[in-house]
């Protein structure tokens, strides 16, 4: 079978970066490489480009203007902590999104595309990394299981902030009570607390709603996290 | 610590699923209710489900005969219970009422519980005795209490720490999943659980029928859930999770994370809330 000319932009903060350098496609770490620097043309031909870069929103802007100018090919993103829509609406390349940053305990993925002659290449590029796709009919922001595990896991952090009970006790709540396939510590431990703050800080950038403000003690894993 | 004897008030959907849960645990078990008929016709129920279990081989004819020996209605209970747990209305005026005729009737030694899900612990614990304070808590079940797993055990300001511990070991060992926690507004998983729902309300904005159908399908491939939030919502009813999400908001002083969303109160006002009506965010007909 052979592979579609696919190329990969990461950095080391994504957290599916190892599986992402194992995949069969080029792939460009952009803390360290600069793709369109070498005398190399495959990035110029390629079919797709997925931008799967964790990054702030105004950096992930700046990104994507820079690749689009880069490359001639449509790029897919990861826009797990943006607001996807709105970036969708800037960048006419910009074709499609994913929100591979938000691991899912049943190993599926969102997924966004407006083109129909790409989704077999996104299709491809999930197939890849073995996860199942969930195709939506927008990115929104956030889109719905990112949005939606977030606001769950960052009032898990409120309520234990608040001693209301100790993170075992409220793992076992979640899960023999309401049947969480896990409970909300596990979960964000999984996900990891920097894409979820990323996500809940974005989204009360963009909408200046107070019931999306981080928990502190979210944002201090989140940071420590970043320091390592 | 030992629990033998077991009183139960309230023999709605909840005290006889309780009722018969400690009755599977060994316990011997009375259950009351303002309207005796209602409590016999729970037994009888209990009976019967304990015979549909015992065909399909899940007990043994020991363990059905024994459980219906060790369940009975009574009129008054005995005053050497070691547990009375309540689960009547959520009325903190008559629950106040009934536990001081209580903490008079009861042997010292006698624990007190609330199964309530949205009352202050301390409100109803405040009203009794110094003594009964120190052995006032909340042990709150999940329908169905006999198949739910969780219970949470609610630690009240009076409350000893030993009395938590000692229930939580005690309740472990009878096959429960229990989890402790302090007295605030929704518990753990009333709290939590608020923007599975809240946050699937905004996003789906309006009534969107293709949307909501895809949230709940996102959630449930993606999240691993087994229910979406639109068709939990309208089995447990719309009504109801509008007003357990009203009560949590109102008491954290209306704070954004748990305000209740405007498509709520529309599908309340319009009478269509959910199962129950056959029309909800779904329709059933």
């Amino acid at each position: 079978m052979t592979t579609s000319n696919l190329i990969i932009l990461s950095n080391k903060e994504h957290p599916l970066y190892e599986e992402l350098k194992k995949l069969p496609f080029h792939f460009y770490d952009l803390e360290k490489d600069e793709p369109s620097a070498g005398k190399e043309t495959r990035y110029q031909d390629a079919d797709c480009v997925f931008d799967m870069t964790l990054v702030t929103s105004p950096i992930k802007e700046k990104l994507l203007r820079h690749i689009c100018v880069q490359f001639k090919a449509p790029v897919i993103s990861d826009l797990s902590c943006h607001w996807g829509e709105g970036l969708i609406n800037q960048f006419p390349r910009l074709a499609g999104g994913v929100a591979l940053a938000f691991k899912s305990p049943k190993g599926a993925v969102e997924t966004f595309c407006r083109e129909e002659k790409l989704k077999p290449f996104l299709s491809e590029f999930i197939a890849a990394l073995n996860l199942k796709e969930v195709s939506v009919t927008s990115p929104g922001h956030g889109f719905i299981y990112p949005r939606t595990i977030s606001m769950l896991v960052n009032e898990a952090y409120y309520s234990l902030e608040d001693k209301l009970a100790e993170r075992e006790d409220m793992d076992t709540a979640m899960k023999f009570g309401v049947n969480y396939p896990l409970g909300l510590f596990e979960w964000s431990e999984l996900i990891g607390a920097r894409p979820i703050s990323m996500l809940l800080e974005d989204l009360y950038q963009v909408t200046k709603e107070p019931r999306y403000r981080l928990c502190p003690a979210l944002k201090l894993k989140a940071l420590k996290k970043e320091l390592q | 610590m030992k629990l033998q004897k077991v009183a139960i008030l309230g023999a709605g959907t909840m005290g006889s699923g309780i009722a018969g849960w400690f009755t599977q645990a060994g316990c011997i078990v009375e259950l009351a209710d303002a309207n005796i008929e209602q409590a016999e016709r729970a037994i009888d129920n209990l009976h019967k489900g304990w015979d549909k279990l015992l065909e399909r081989g899940k007990f043994s004819e020991k363990e059905v005969k024994s459980f219906k020996e060790n369940i009975s209605v009574t009129e008054e209970f005995s005053k050497d219970c070691d547990l009375l747990l309540e689960a009547i209305i959520e009325d903190l005026p008559i629950k106040i009422e009934v536990f001081q005729k209580f903490d008079r009737h009861f042997d010292e030694k006698t624990i007190f519980a609330s199964n309530t899900s949205s009352i202050p612990i301390d409100a109803m614990a405040k009203e009794l005795t110094e003594k009964r304070r120190s052995q006032f808590l909340g042990l709150h079940f999940f329908n169905p209490a006999q198949i739910m797993k969780l219970v949470e055990i609610i630690k009240g300001h009076w409350t000893t720490d030993d009395l938590t511990s000692d229930l939580k070991e005690w309740f472990s060992n009878a096959g429960k999943k229990p989890a402790l926690c302090q007295d605030g507004p929704g518990f753990i998983v009333n709290r939590l659980a608020r923007n599975f729902y809240g946050e699937s309300l905004r996003l789906a904005g309006t009534e969107n029928k293709e949307k909501i159908k895809e949230i709940d399908h996102v959630l449930k491939e993606c999240g691993g859930f087994r229910m979406g939030p639109f068709e939990l919502m309208d089995l447990i009813g719309i009504d109801i999770n509008y007003a357990v999400t009203e009560s949590v908001w109102k008491s954290f002083y209306h704070e954004p994370r748990f305000a209740p969303h405007a498509l709520q109160r529309k599908m309340v006002t319009s009478g269509r809330l959910g199962r129950k009506t056959k029309r909800g965010f779904y329709d059933y007909e």
